[in-house]
């Protein structure tokens, strides 16, 4: 079973002009009680209330800025809320971005391993998959050098091996990922497909509404931080076009 | 915030959808399902081992990758583990070798006496160094990905082991040739207490190292700090001087007793060399130690939530 609940989340940052407080602002900030470098807090997501469960396809939309990737990320543990809940019940599969994480020193083998530990996975899950990744990947007798001689073309194929080797239960892509529009071969289309259709629960932000309404059953519409519409995601997708293009019309 | 990732009790996932005839291998890593329940509240927890025994192998790889960056493309490698306190070793013995001479305790030789300082002082040096680096460094992992974030200063600090243990075979052999060459080196039961106190300083490391690492992301600040106050704190560690009642009063030696790099150097170089331990410097230190200890985990802990934002 896998399942993600959020009661009642907000989620907000203390962001300062001056982007950090240094040791003499800190100081002087204490003895004259004045600060010239004032904090604005800046509310990310407030008063979320989501329930996924096994089986759910979501995808999330909204405009830039309204908090989809913040609302991912929080989903993904990496943001802890400033308020409220967040149970997951399952793995989470939580890197978005396809290159990330690679050791330019190390070999293929090695990042292989790394990555894999990042998500979580031990050492007898990754023995299991090492075989998979390196056949997908048809890198050969590359994966014993350091990936600094890789060409830009054979990190993205070993990353891609890697990030869809491991099945999480619990999938979150963000649109880097570029599930839409990956210009891969038939056989990398067909391995991401199967890997999505594995994943016990999936949310996917994207601008992309065609894909989105191929890949999810439900819709996710966040507005300025907030959830404005939650529903089947054709009549989502649907009235977000419509607000959109009546915003557009206002304007 | 507390972060916890349990086991539940439940049944082993079965898909309900039919898709059970879909290719997929069972999880072997871990056939329990993950519940990982993040809140806001209570920001003073103290770590999460269940968590970090979970991603022990990150750790392993981390160590290895740090030591393996650290000595990439260097013509020495692993020797220069030891050229740090070796080169050390040499120019006091230049300087003060005469001044010095026979006024070690137990007449050990004076370049024996540095060396096993300063194999113990460059670790913990290098230790806190590349602890407090490490959390900046790594934004882009920080950012991007959950993991229990305290594995990269602990990552940093592990590094050290590498060094030590060159350098500890390097003293061993230092040992071996004055004993050989007639010098009152001699060794008794106690050297087998030497690795406890060696881990008692990775516990001071470990403690300081994260706390370095996490006020290095607010204040950076601390990236002038650190170099600096480690290098003056060298002359507050017994690495070099021999006879400190002579040479610190009596305020200079309580103040020492504070440092507990003092009271675990004192007592590693006596339990290798067969000399009374200073006892009451040795629960100063192993008390401060774990004050450390706490300190820096718990003050990690408490900032970790918000690395992500203000890296």
């Amino acid at each position: 079973m896998a399942s993600i609940e959020l009661e009642d989340v907000c989620l907000h940052f203390r962001v300062r002009q001056k982007r950090r407080v240094t040791l003499k602002e800190y100081l002087l900030h204490r003895l004259y009680r004045r600060s010239v470098n004032p904090a604005m807090e800046i509310r990310a997501l407030h008063h979320i209330n989501l329930s996924l469960s096994d089986g759910d396809r979501v995808g999330i939309i909204g405009h830039n800025g309204a908090g989809k990737s913040t609302l991912l990320r929080l989903l993904a543990g990496i943001y802890p809320p400033t308020s409220g809940r967040r149970i997951v019940h399952g793995q989470i599969s939580s890197l978005f971005d396809l290159t990330l994480g690679f050791e330019m020193e190390s070999t293929g083998w090695e990042n292989i391993n790394y990555r894999a530990f990042l998500q979580g996975e031990g050492p007898k899950s990754i023995a299991a998959k090492r075989r998979d990744i390196a056949e997908f990947c048809e890198l050969g007798e590359f994966l014993n050098m350091p990936v600094r001689f890789y060409s830009a073309g054979m990190l993205v194929r070993l990353a891609f091996a890697i990030a869809t080797a491991f099945q999480p239960e619990i999938l979150l892509i963000d649109e880097v990922l570029g599930v839409g529009d990956l210009s891969f071969q038939h056989k990398a289309r067909a391995r991401l497909k199967n890997w999505i259709d594995q994943a016990r629960l999936m949310v996917v932000v994207s601008h992309d509404t065609d894909s989105l309404a191929e890949l999810c059953s439900t819709g996710v519409w966040m507005d300025h931080g907030s959830i404005r519409q939650v529903g089947p995601i054709r009549s989502v997708i649907a009235a977000y076009t419509r607000f959109v293009s009546e915003d557009a019309r206002a304007a | 915030m507390t972060i916890s990732t349990t086991p539940t009790s439940s049944a082993p996932p079965t898909r309900s959808d039919g898709a059970k005839s879909s290719p997929t291998p069972p999880r072997l890593h871990d056939e329990e399902p993950w519940l990982t329940v993040i809140e806001p509240r209570s920001s003073w927890g103290f770590v999460d081992v269940r968590e970090l025994w979970r991603y022990r192998e990150l750790l392993g790889f981390l160590i290895w990758r740090d030591v393996k960056v650290r000595y990439k493309q260097t013509v020495l490698g692993a020797a220069w583990a030891i050229l740090q306190p070796l080169a050390t070793m040499l120019v006091f013995t230049l300087f003060l070798g005469d001044a010095v001479r026979d006024k070690a305790p137990g007449a050990v030789p004076y370049p024996l006496f540095v060396f096993c300082g300063m194999l113990l002082w460059t670790s913990f040096a290098n230790a806190i160094t590349g602890a407090s680096n490490s959390v900046v460094a790594s934004q882009q992992m920080v950012t991007k990905v959950y993991f229990p974030r305290v594995l990269i200063p602990l990552g940093a600090i592990g590094t050290v082991i590498v060094d030590l243990a060159v350098g500890s075979v390097m003293l061993f052999l230092l040992m071996l040739g004055y004993a050989l060459a007639g010098y009152p080196v001699s060794v008794g039961w106690t050297v087998l207490l030497s690795p406890f106190l060696v881990l008692a300083l990775g516990m001071a490391a470990t403690g300081l190292g994260t706390l370095l690492s996490a006020l290095t992301v607010s204040y950076r600040d601390f990236r002038h700090v650190v170099p600096f106050v480690v290098q003056l704190w060298l002359f507050a560690t017994p690495s070099i001087f021999v006879q400190e009642t002579v040479m610190f009063g009596p305020r200079g030696q309580m103040a020492l007793r504070l440092n507990p790099v003092h009271g675990l150097i004192v007592n590693f170089r006596a339990a290798l060399l067969n000399q009374t331990m200073d006892l009451p410097a040795l629960g100063t230190a192993l008390l401060i130690s774990a004050i450390l200890l706490a300190v820096g985990c718990v003050y990690f802990r408490r900032v970790e939530r918000d690395f992500a934002d203000i890296i």
